[in-house]
């Protein structure tokens, strides 16, 4: 055999790997619930009436998506519709109950959700749809949901792993395409002088809380804030790596100073729902040993 | 080892969708158009601005060209109908002036963005998908895709709060780093008066 089917071998043998269930079920539990989460605040708000549906049915939208099937066939109850079906079915895939079907419905609906008020469609809402895409194909419903409970199957310990992989090659895409974007299009990312660039983004009063004015002296913070940035955005290779729970350290920290300076909503949640699988190596055992301490001695009830 | 065929298939699988996700989000094409370095004249402008560093340019574009784009846009009819289009350019760079929105109310100012003190519907306008329609209307000056829609949902909300109101103003201003209040210069004003309540617009 060639160097080239040795090496074909190997890949087809990494495909067909299986993995602890536990990581992926996490994910299949958290990013649909952020969905859930975000869809309820939109109804708190009394928002549903008027963000999915176009400025002729009395929203906001001032267009909306050629693809906005729900739109065409229901009118101004096409949004709403979109939103209904999408909360229940997050909420299914979430529990674990009916979970390919959900998914089916649900990326469809949301998608629908994104078509009735494009500009109200963020790129977050783009990287869930294409995790529930890839949790589609995978086993992670058989781990940690009510489905296995209700018709009684076994849960599964492992898993084939390719669906996480190609979720971390997800995460990897987008952060070095962040931070690629950032060294490319202006170098003040990585200057030791003039105005820091994370001052711009987290004083905007368009997007952020902090005061502009009062942050301003504090620009070596920023400055040091946006050399960490750039640092991990460009090396996120290393997620498949052993030092990837290292490297996720500083990511989950901008993710956190994110969620409590600016107005993104569930940006930093939905992606730090996908983080269990970058902390797996450490999560793992800590729970196993929780576990293990909690379990009976041996021979004690086993009878 | 040997593998069983179904095993192959999955290889096959995954490679192609792991490729095809990066030939989408290729960090730095992705933001390539097809008439990026295609004429004589941008190559040798590039060439003479940027060194050695023009022909990987060049040659990068010429790949965009050439090899990503066919295989993306055969993609974009699977992409578009679920909105999953790969392209993560994410936060590059900040706004360069500070925008702020500011609501009136017959006169009277009931909110101003990140203005503890005047925060008249805050939730929703900064509810981060109601909060990128705002942004869009407030720093475009002219043709703000949603701006009507945006008027007529303030002005709603204030309707329904008071049936007397006249007319309800949003007004953009700009304003140099750090940009305190109350400097800033207005650039635009939507607003809508009573009996009509037609959403119009001023600079």
């Amino acid at each position: 055999m060639g160097s080239l089917g040795r090496l074909w071998n190997r890949w087809v043998a990494w495909c067909a790997r299986d993995e602890d269930a536990r990581p992926l079920a996490a994910v299949r539990i958290l990013v649909p619930l952020c969905v859930v989460v975000d869809l309820m605040q939109t109804w708190w708000l009394d928002l549903v009436d008027v963000l999915f549906a176009s400025y002729k049915h009395g929203g906001i939208a001032g267009y909306q998506g050629g693809e906005f099937v729900l739109g065409a066939y229901w009118g101004a109850a096409g949004g709403p519709l979109a939103w209904w079906l999408t909360l229940v079915s997050m909420a299914l895939v979430s529990a674990g109950v009916a979970v390919r079907p959900a998914l089916v419905v649900g990326i469809f609906a949301y998608a629908q959700l994104g078509h009735s008020s494009p500009d109200a469609d963020r790129g977050i809402d783009t990287i869930i749809r294409t995790v529930l895409l890839l949790l589609l194909f995978s086993n992670a419903h058989r781990r940690w949901s009510l489905g296995n409970l209700i018709w009684t199957n076994q849960a599964a310990d492992r898993i084939r792993a390719w669906p996480a992989d190609l979720i971390k090659l997800l995460l990897m895409l987008i952060y070095f395409s962040a931070g690629f974007g950032k060294v490319l299009r202006t170098v003040n990312w990585t200057a030791w002088s003039g105005q820091p660039v994370l001052y711009n983004i987290m004083v905007d009063p368009m997007a952020a809380k902090l005061d502009p004015v009062f942050w301003e002296s504090y620009w070596p913070l920023f400055r040091v804030g946006g050399w960490v940035t750039i640092a991990f955005e460009l090396t996120p290779f290393l997620i498949f790596t052993r030092f990837c729970p290292y490297w996720a350290i500083p990511a989950a920290l901008m993710h956190i100073g994110i969620a409590s300076t600016m107005y993104l909503g569930m940006f930093s949640y939905a992606m730090l729902s996908m983080y269990p699988l970058l902390f797996a190596v450490w999560w793992l055992p800590w729970i196993d040993r929780f576990k293990d301490s909690r379990a009976p001695p041996a021979g004690v009830g086993s009878a | 080892m040997s593998h069983s065929l179904s095993d192959h298939l999955r290889a096959i699988a995954v490679l192609a969708v792991g490729a095809l996700m990066f030939a989408m989000a290729t960090p730095a094409l992705d933001s390539l158009d097809r008439k990026q370095l295609r004429s004589e004249e941008d190559r040798e402008e590039m060439r003479q601005h940027q060194g050695t560093w023009a022909e990987v340019k060049i040659a990068l574009a010429d790949f965009n060209r050439a090899v990503r784009l066919p295989v993306t846009r055969r993609v974009e009819r699977f992409q578009r109908p679920l909105r999953i289009r790969q392209a993560w350019s994410l936060y590059t760079k900040g706004p360069s002036s500070v925008y702020r929105l500011e609501i009136r109310v017959d006169g009277e100012l009931r909110y101003r963005s990140n203005d503890p003190e005047y925060d008249w519907l805050r939730p929703q306008l900064t509810f981060r998908r109601v909060r990128p329609i705002v942004k869009e209307a407030v720093v475009t000056v002219e043709k703000a895709r949603n701006w009507r829609g945006l008027t007529r949902f303030v002005v709603d909300r204030a309707r329904a709060e008071n049936p007397q109101v006249r007319i309800v103003e949003l007004t953009a201003t700009k304003a140099s780093f750090p940009g305190p209040i109350p400097e800033g210069e207005t650039t635009h004003t939507y607003y809508a008066e009573a009996p009509s309540w037609k959403p119009l617009w001023v600079r």
